[in-house]
């Protein structure tokens, strides 16, 4: 900014707030020079910082005010004039201070000028400006419950996950075991009835025994009264007429009940048997020759106890081993 | 503070630092952001803002985040170009209104701020002190050079006139 004689207030507030560059404060200098009667106001704007700055104006506002309405009779400078006039309208003079200047202005009909002045500094707000769509600042009442609502959905989501995973069987679980044998349809192969004469003494005995048609039609059926005691998961009945279809209806079977079939874990055939003072003999330890003898109809390898319930009879099964008589 | 406070805050106090900051930046759709962002921001801050003081709160929220703007904004007209409004001799205003205005965008961007807080809202010199994070005494200095200076370009232009 070019400093001239319109200028040269606010060059000197820069200077005193230290904004000017060197080369502008060598203006300054040059121009102080060519006009020396100005070094006079610069030195009462600087003291009159310095006195602002670090005087006690927090704790009073009018110290340095006060001063200089002590000063007024002997005012020389407009400056410590018009920070009295600033002060007057910046409310910040008492009662008396204000008696004092009103009676200086008075006095000096070329001060009312500068007095008036500055009451047209003080700005006013055009309440004509509004803010447009205020509508879009506002908040709905239940936004401001962000933390309850998600502390409430975490514990939600956790619970949930618990009891979704507490009703899910363990991979290995018994139940499972068994479901899988029945879903490969290992378990519903049909025993041929007769033993293998050498068969040892701990294999069960298979005897004769007649495929009862009448309860194979009602299995093809999965309407069947017979179908829904086999769903029914508890009736051992069914269990066994489920053991005694034929091979070529086992896929009929399987098709209808598969993954259904869920009635005795191995663990529990194994009990069973036990109790009825029957030995228990896994597949993978018999010989080929102490397998009974299975016409047409072949078992698959055993991968689990629960295969040896394919080599029972199933009324045998029923009569030995779960002390009822088969179904007629 | 409730929503229900929230929302009357904003009935109360978002014209009145809307035209604040659009007194100091002269951009309408900046200004509107910037409000935005300040009740946003009280928004956030809603559960710990003492409603009491709610209105200092916004006054300094949106001050800093003016403040922020205006740092971002590189195309901001430097002060040095504003000053040759100031010795024109050409130019014709209506009214007194319209030279103080005048007088008031010329400003250094602080004391500007310090005048608008002051008229427009006729806050002390304490509570603008706790806005600008200023002390009182330069708050009080800032005045009164921007008084000094409003007196000086109304008495220029008269002269003119």
């Amino acid at each position: 900014m070019r400093i001239n004689k319109d200028t040269y207030e606010l060059v000197f507030i820069d200077y005193l707030e230290g904004h000017l560059t060197d080369r502008e404060i060598a203006d300054l200098i040059e121009f102080l020079d060519q006009n020396p009667e100005l070094e006079a106001e610069l030195k009462t704007l600087s003291d009159f910082s310095k006195q602002t700055a670090n005087s006690d104006l927090a704790e009073n506002n009018s110290t340095f005010l006060k001063d200089s309405l002590k000063r007024l009779p002997i005012i020389e400078q407009d400056s410590n004039f018009e920070e009295l006039c600033i002060a007057f309208y910046e409310g910040q003079l008492n009662g008396t201070e204000e008696h004092a200047l009103l009676e200086l202005i008075d006095t000096e009909p070329e001060l009312q000028i500068t007095f008036e002045q500055y009451a047209f500094t003080k700005i006013k707000a055009d309440k004509q400006i509004q803010f447009p769509n205020k509508h879009t600042l506002k908040k709905s009442a239940r936004v401001l419950w962000p933390n309850y609502l998600s502390y409430a959905a975490s514990v939600f989501i956790v619970l949930g996950a618990i009891y979704y995973f507490n009703q899910q069987p363990l991979p290995n679980s018994p139940q499972n075991q068994t479901e899988e044998v029945i879903a490969d349809g290992q378990f519903l192969d049909y025993p041929k009835v007769g033993t293998e004469p050498n068969a040892p003494k701990n294999t069960i005995q298979l005897s004769a025994n007649e495929t009862n048609s009448e309860t194979k039609s009602k299995l093809r059926n999965p309407k069947s009264k017979a179908s829904k005691d086999y769903n029914s998961s508890t009736n051992h009945s069914s269990w066994e007429q489920i053991l005694a279809q034929p091979n070529t209806e086992k896929s009929n079977i399987n098709q209808s009940y598969k993954g259904k079939l869920i009635y005795i874990s191995p663990a529990q055939l194994q009990n069973m048997l036990q109790e009825k003072g029957m030995a228990f003999q896994d597949e993978d330890e018999s010989s080929d020759e102490t397998k009974p003898v299975i016409n047409d109809y072949s078992l698959k390898p055993a991968t689990s106890p629960l295969n040896l319930a394919t080599s029972v009879d199933p009324s045998v099964f029923q009569k030995q081993i779960l002390g009822s008589q088969p179904p007629k | 503070m409730t929503a229900k406070e929230y929302n009357i805050s904003v009935d109360v106090y978002a014209d009145s630092v809307y035209r604040f900051v659009l007194k100091n930046i002269k951009d309408p759709e900046k200004a509107k952001d910037i409000i935005q962002d300040t009740f946003e921001k009280l928004w956030v801050k809603a559960e710990t803002v003492n409603y009491e003081k709610v209105k200092s709160y916004i006054f300094t929220t949106a001050y800093h985040t003016m403040i922020d703007y205006i740092r971002k904004d590189k195309k901001q007209t430097p002060l040095e170009d504003h000053m040759s409004y100031r010795h024109s001799t050409e130019r014709q205003y209506s009214d007194l209104d319209e030279v103080l205005n005048k007088a008031i965008d010329l400003l250094p961007k602080i004391q500007k701020s310090l005048i608008i807080l002051r008229d427009y809202e006729g806050y002390s010199y304490k509570e603008i002190s706790d806005i600008t994070e200023l002390n009182e005494s330069q708050v009080k200095v800032y005045i009164f050079r921007a008084r000094k200076f409003l007196k000086d370009y109304i008495g220029t232009i008269e002269t003119i006139l």
